[in-house]
């Protein structure tokens, strides 16, 4: 199976995060067509249901969008995508900072830590 | 009519003392892939056996579709037994042509295509084949039907990993929006991310109905997980 | 449905039987032309022996095929319906009736060419040894034609032709009883749990037993009547007791057919 899941998480909340992932990161590109639901699960080894509820939840979302001929399609809102992205950002930036918590850091140390570390990169 | 089966108060007795099921009530709606777990003697396959009329149950009643296991139910029904059934002197495209006969839902074009996909030649006859290769022929035919309801007793057990995706695989690519897949498995972490919902029974009890999502998100853990703890010794 | 289940039904079945007979003809003329040998006037005591060797071939091979035909139709018969195969075969979309049928019409059709094969086989063998050896001098048909003119003049024509009729009836009793009475012993073998094999060939013998007392049951009336009356015709006496019991045969057979219909309905319990 391709798509490695976590078996002790939803499988829908664990699809639509992945997919969000492949939309901001560029793997689908914006306004190039997604998948047919069949395809998907099949990919994935999932249920076609639940890869079903995941892609309406996306298009609730705004990030996917139905055309009448050529069926789904990632969003050309780039703005749109931009925010997902910072979203998602955010959410891993707040795991972070609760996992440093966790060990013990106080957020000074936490800044100063990630500086050092990623200091070559960042500069 | 709503559901595509109905199964209450079924109950069965072999030769007078050995209770299969008992009193067993439950319903499985249509447009969804159901495992049917439990341990080894839980009733599994006496539910199975009863659903395609192979059995006749003491008492209680298995309807699907409305109607009581018959030929028309057995025309919209699609089995995979645990057993080869195929006669091992025909040839591959004798029993496409068999199944064309006897099955107005069989599609002989997606058999061939899955054939083709595998490398299995039709002209082959089934006693030149591997024992792998038999039980693939049998999954094709029996997924390359348009049944309501598709009824595949341990389908993935003793095949090699390779072969248990291309099972999955087509699984969910072969079934249509509208028909239910029902499967019996006791390797749950292998099939539970293709399940809408699961059935447990033990000792021909019903012990729980549920979707996978509602177990994964109400326990915390895999339906395999929750399956041990349920079923522990 | 049932159309279709007699198509492929007859397509697996119809070859070994079909060798079989062949087989059988093929013996027969093999063995008639040990007629030919002139082995009646010389000394040559080896040639004798070879020649009783290959009639005795030829007797086996009668037995072979009647008992051959019979048992691979009863294994069939037993492998499509009660062992793996029997999965497939009870989920098609078909009523317990049409499996029935699918299966009796080739069973007993096969009893029927196998019978005639038979015939056909030892008239070979029989006009053969007229042929060759001559025994009053003439050719086969005037043997034929001369036969069948003292037949007529020793019996009668009325009772020749009651006595075909009759024979006649009894044989479609025995296509009947002999069909149902295997598909009868194995369904009835299948409600013995564990030993269904062991369970078939004892309601196989159950039912002989059955059929053996239910005709003996049917002939003693006539046989008292034969005694009792002092009739110098045999026939008038013979014939109704073959009506009587080509008829008792049949109603056996259809017994037997509910019987297995209703153990496949509601009794099926397949390993």
């Amino acid at each position: 199976m391709a798509w490695n899941l976590d078996s002790d998480r939803p499988i829908y909340t664990q699809i639509l995060e992945r997919m969000e992932m492949q939309i901001v990161s560029g793997i689908y590109k914006p306004g190039s067509k997604v998948p047919s639901v069949r395809e998907l699960a099949a990919e994935a080894g999932v249920n076609p249901n639940t890869m079903q509820r995941a892609l309406a939840e996306l298009e609730r979302k705004g990030l996917v969008t139905t055309q009448r001929t050529s069926g789904r399609v990632v969003t050309e809102d780039m703005e749109m995508i931009r925010e997902t992205r910072n979203t998602l950002a955010k959410e891993q930036i707040q795991d972070f900072i609760q996992r440093m918590k966790e060990l013990g850091f106080e957020k000074e140390e936490i800044l100063a830590l990630i500086k050092s570390e990623a200091g070559g990169e960042l500069v | 009519m709503s559901e595509l089966v109905n199964v209450s108060n079924l109950t069965m007795v072999y030769d007078k003392r050995k209770t299969a099921l008992n009193e067993l009530s439950l319903t499985i709606p249509r447009g969804k892939i159901v495992g049917l777990l439990g341990p080894n003697g839980s009733g599994k396959t006496t539910l199975i056996k009863i659903l395609n009329g192979l059995l006749c149950p003491t008492s209680g009643t298995a309807l699907i579709n409305g109607s009581k296991p018959g030929p028309e139910t057995k025309a919209r029904v699609s089995y995979l037994p645990e057993r080869t059934y195929l006669q091992t002197g025909m040839k591959v495209k004798e029993l496409i042509a068999y199944f064309t006969d006897f099955y107005a839902d069989f599609k002989p074009e997606r058999a061939k295509e899955m054939l083709t996909s595998l490398g299995i030649d039709e002209n082959d006859r089934i006693k030149t084949l591997s024992k792998g290769t038999r039980e693939k022929v049998q999954l094709i035919l029996v997924m390359s039907r348009d049944a309501d309801l598709f009824i595949l007793d341990e389908p993935i057990a003793g095949v090699d990993p390779a072969a248990r995706d291309y099972i999955i695989k087509t699984i969910i690519t072969n079934y249509n929006e509208n028909a239910t897949v029902l499967l019996s498995t006791h390797l749950i972490s292998d099939i539970e991310n293709i399940l809408d919902e699961v059935i447990f029974i033990k000792n021909g009890n019903l012990v729980l109905q549920a979707t996978v999502e509602d177990i994964r998100e109400q326990k915390g853990k895999s339906v395999d997980a929750y399956f041990r703890e349920v079923f522990a010794c | 449905m049932l159309k279709k289940l007699l198509k492929h039904e007859w397509a697996a079945s119809w070859k070994i039987p079909t060798i079989l007979i062949g087989v059988l003809l093929v013996i027969s003329i093999f063995a008639g032309f040990t007629f030919a040998a002139p082995v009646w006037e010389s000394e040559m005591g080896g040639l004798a022996a070879l020649l009783v060797l290959v009639w005795m071939l030829y007797y086996f091979a009668i037995i072979g095929v009647s008992v051959g035909v019979v048992l691979y139709l009863a294994i069939r018969f037993y492998k499509s319906m009660y062992t793996d195969e029997g999965y497939l075969t009870h989920t098609l979309p078909v009523t317990s009736h049409q499996l029935l049928w699918s299966k009796i019409i080739p069973m007993a059709a096969w009893n029927v060419l196998a019978t005639i094969g038979i015939f056909i086989s030892v008239a070979i063998f029989g006009l053969m040894a007229i042929g060759f050896l001559q025994p009053d001098g003439m050719g086969i048909w005037e043997t034929i034609s001369f036969m069948t003119e003292e037949m007529v003049a020793e019996l009668g024509i009325e009772n020749i032709v009651t006595f075909g009729l009759s024979m006649l009836a009894i044989g479609i009793a025995g296509v009947c009883s002999g069909t149902m009475m295997l598909i009868g012993s194995v369904t009835i073998g299948q409600l013995v749990g564990k030993h269904k094999i062991l369970g078939s060939i004892g309601a196989y013998f159950g039912i002989n037993t059955v059929m053996q007392f239910v005709s003996t049951a049917c002939m003693i009336p006539f046989m008292f009547n034969m005694a009792y009356e002092e009739t110098d015709n045999v026939f008038s006496v013979m014939m109704p007791m073959y009506f009587v019991m080509s008829v008792v045969f049949v109603i056996l057979s259809v017994v037997l057919y509910f019987i297995s219909e209703l153990i496949i309905r509601k009794k099926l319990n397949l390993d």
